[in-house]
């Protein structure tokens, strides 16, 4: 038997010809010549051969059975059996801000592309620009200077360079006909923002400008003041001290008592937005370039460097001034997705270039990060995940549960964390369950999972999210009642710190050698997946595919402080991923 | 439609299929069939492939193959147990949370006459089993049912009767409380409660 307790063992080439020429001597005579080289001989080793192939065959199939020696469909036949299936290639997926005329309409299937690469994106639906959305889009991050925008002719306080949403949001809102919007982005980070109006009175249109004027002056510090005042003066004469709490009215009182401003408006104040826009109405001066006499102005005992000029976009990068489009733009970001399927990486404000323009189309951006379009998962993809995923789909096991998310087309993984005891443990209530999932977050999306979520949970045990439920998603009950909300997670993305200590030998060691390891680190890290831990052994290997290395040391962890050779333990919902920055090269 | 495979003998279907002139043509005959034991034997091993390899009768390595499709790292040491744990965990792995789910998976794996399932509210259930065996493995047992339970749903640790006493104890300080209880035994002591009969 070539199949026992022990497996399955081919009958070998010459133990076939053996055999057959037993066979053939017992039956006509020990004498019957079956060498190699008799015609008998050849005959036989012919047969054999064609019957050897056939054992080799069977061994194909008995492997076919197993998990860790199937390969190909064969592999795809075994992971079936505990309901996982080979995934095909999928496309890059993004969301992009489109900016241009309010009621211009991108249609299904327009085209962008990444601009480093020409990979091409297209629509996933319909979309339209909204009169109730802008977007302020720079030509790069801002790494210095202000940008003073305005509606309604109406300026607001200049927004800095490094503000953040708050900031700005409380900037814009400060203006008088908008009181309520939502701002995402900011210049330091993605090169632009975007505000969505929720509350306003802007009679003639929610258009914005980018102030250029030498009608109006923007006088801003890096935060608000809490102390001090500050001194300006127009024509070489001064005015009275502007106290870091003093309101819009005393402010346009005290530069209206300058002999040459006769009219002016006031947007802002120090202690709240940290500056002032000042429109000039009327008035008598050679210039209207603010000069900054003296200052005192502070926050909490650091001094405020302030900057006064006319309004306009000073936004520089490196010294280098920047452009700025200021629009209309969709209302939310919309998705795209490449067009070619394979592994792609959408880094956040990559995609700024319209392959197929369209009026009143001016320019497009995504503030975040995509999902990465993935090649058809190979077998030993498919194998590692075969063993993560043995539950039966949409079931409400927390496996059950974890399938019917990655099942979904735009969830790359998920993950679950439950409190099936009967107190809080980890902000979770008792009998509780959180599932973290890595998607993007949109709408769309978001109520994709929640859906999905709902749709497996048990019913009576509660949803929870622990960083307060800031993503969340629409589903609809067994009763038929819609727009509930229900919460869940991203999973956490844990920064590593790297330092690789390495000794060269001269000649060997290419001149891009460090930029190739770094490299080497990054995309082995990208290849980790949720909750996987980082070994420190597992390191070196895509360290010493660089040449030229003669001694190495690699220590890493979680701070910059803390890195050591200990292995780094990442929890389910954590993803381990490393930036160029936080490597060291030593 | 497939053809069923069957086994028979290569060698005698020699005299069926040669020539009428070659009937008696021992000689030739037996050069043929020196060929067709070969055939004999590799048919053989091919319908081993579809009687032996199958879950429910996999001995050995092969039944290690079965352990890996199910991801089950440990392995009793005999086929059985380890071929009833498998069984258990395609029950595991295909449990929609319900209490027959929980059962069919305890009656695949243990020899205990009788399985019940009590809901413990709020959000927990136990499982009672009567008769077990002493090599029961309830490690494993543990392992399925967390696979097979509700997601966030707790569970009390498996009771047993008779060979194992039940008990729990009240934290009611009631002098009139029923005291140390044992399913199918004797009430008494303090601070205790009668289990309830499942």
């Amino acid at each position: 038997m070539a199949l026992t307790d022990q497996g399955f063992t081919p009958k070998s080439f010459s133990e076939i010809r053996n055999d057959i020429s037993d066979n053939l001597k017992l039956a006509l005579g020990s004498d019957i010549d079956t060498s190699a080289t008799s015609r008998i001989g050849q005959f036989v080793d012919i047969v054999s051969n064609e019957i050897y192939s056939t054992w080799q065959a069977m061994q194909d199939v008995y492997n076919s059975w197993f998990p860790n020696t199937s390969t190909g469909v064969s592999l795809d036949n075994v992971a079936a059996i505990t309901n996982t299936f080979r995934l095909p290639a999928t496309s890059a997926r993004a969301s992009v801000y489109y900016v241009g005329d309010a009621g211009t309409v991108i249609p299904l299937s327009h085209q962008i592309q990444k601009t480093a690469t020409g990979d091409v994106f297209l629509a996933n639906g319909s979309y339209t620009i909204s009169d109730k959305a802008n977007a302020i889009i720079a030509s790069n991050v801002a790494t210095s200077g202000v940008i003073t925008l305005s509606w309604f002719s109406t300026p607001i306080v200049a927004i800095n360079w490094n503000d953040d949403t708050a900031t700005i949001k409380a900037k814009i809102e400060n203006h008088p006909s908008i009181s309520d919007v939502t701002v995402l982005g900011s210049f330091d980070t993605v090169g632009g923002i975007h505000i969505v109006f929720n509350a306003d009175s802007l009679t003639y249109g929610r258009n914005p400008n980018v102030v250029d004027s030498t009608q109006q002056n923007a006088i801003v510090a890096p935060d608000v003041a809490t102390s001090g005042s500050i001194t300006l003066e127009w024509d070489s004469v001064s005015i009275a001290a502007i106290n870091w709490n003093d309101d819009e009215a005393a402010i346009k009182a005290k530069i209206e008592a300058h002999p040459l401003i006769y009219l002016v408006s006031v947007q802002g104040r120090f202690d709240s937005f940290g500056g002032i826009a000042i429109s000039f109405a009327s008035d008598g001066l050679t210039s209207r370039k603010p000069t900054v006499t003296a200052s005192t102005l502070q926050n909490d005992g650091d001094t405020l460097t302030i900057n006064a000029d006319f309004a306009k976009n000073s936004l520089q990068r490196s010294g280098v001034d920047l452009s700025t489009i200021a629009n209309f733009a969709t209302l939310e970001d919309e998705t795209v997705l490449s067009q070619s399927t394979g592994a792609l990486n959408v880094p956040a404000i990559s995609i700024r270039t319209i392959t197929t323009p369209i009026t009143g189309l001016n320019t497009v951006i995504n503030f975040e990060a995509g999902i990465a379009g993935t090649d058809r998962e190979t077998d030993a993809q498919l194998r590692a995940r075969r063993e993560s995923e043995l539950q039966k789909i949409g079931t409400a096991t927390s496996g059950g549960i974890i399938e019917a998310l990655q099942d979904l087309a735009n969830v790359t993984k998920a993950a679950i964390v439950e409190n099936d005891s009967d107190i809080v443990v980890d902000s979770r209530p008792a009998h509780s369950f959180e599932v973290y999932v890595d998607a993007l977050n949109t709408t769309e999306i978001n109520n994709e999972i929640a859906q999905a979520i709902y749709n497996a949970k048990p019913v009576g045990i509660e949803v929870v999210s622990t960083d307060g439920g800031g993503r969340t998603g629409i589903y609809t009950d067994a009763n038929g009642t819609i727009n509930l909300v229900m919460p869940f997670s991203s999973i956490t993305p844990v920064t590593i710190y790297v330092t690789v200590t390495r000794t060269t030998i001269n000649g060997d060691y290419p001149s891009d050698g460090d930029d190739q390891i770094k490299a080497n680190l990054i995309s082995y890290f990208e290849s980790l997946t949720l909750g996987d831990d980082v070994y420190i052994h597992r390191l070196y290997t895509p360290v010493n595919l660089v040449p030229g290395i003669s001694d190495l040391e690699i220590i890493a962890g979680k701070t910059a402080g803390s890195q050591g050779s200990a292995n780094i333990v990442i929890d389910p919902f954590e993803l381990a991923t490393l930036t160029e920055a936080n490597i060291t090269i030593a | 439609m497939t053809k069923e495979l069957v086994i028979k003998d290569h060698t005698e279907d020699i005299n069926s299929q040669v020539l009428s002139q070659y009937k008696n043509a021992e000689s030739f005959k037996s050069f043929v069939t020196s060929f067709l034991s070969e055939l004999n034997e590799l048919e053989t091993e091919l319908i081993s492939f579809k009687t032996d390899l199958i879950l429910a009768a996999s001995t050995g390595k092969n039944l290690n193959g079965w352990g890996l499709i199910l991801d089950s790292a440990s392995r009793p040491i005999d086929d059985s147990t380890f071929r009833n744990n498998l069984y258990a965990l395609i029950f595991a792995y295909n449990s929609e949370g319900r209490a027959i789910d929980i059962i069919n998976l305890f009656t695949q794996v243990t020899t205990a006459t009788d399985i019940k399932i009590r809901e413990v509210y709020d959000s927990k259930f136990q499982v009672h089993l009567k008769e077990p065996s002493a090599s029961t493995d309830y490690q494993f047992l543990y392992r399925a049912m967390r696979l097979a339970k509700p997601s966030a749903v707790g569970y009390l640790p498996i009771s047993t009767s008779p060979l194992t006493p039940t008990f729990s104890f009240d934290s009611d300080s009631d002098p009139d409380g029923l005291g140390f209880s044992v399913i199918g035994g004797v009430d008494g002591g303090y601070y205790s409660i009668l289990q309830p009969e499942i």
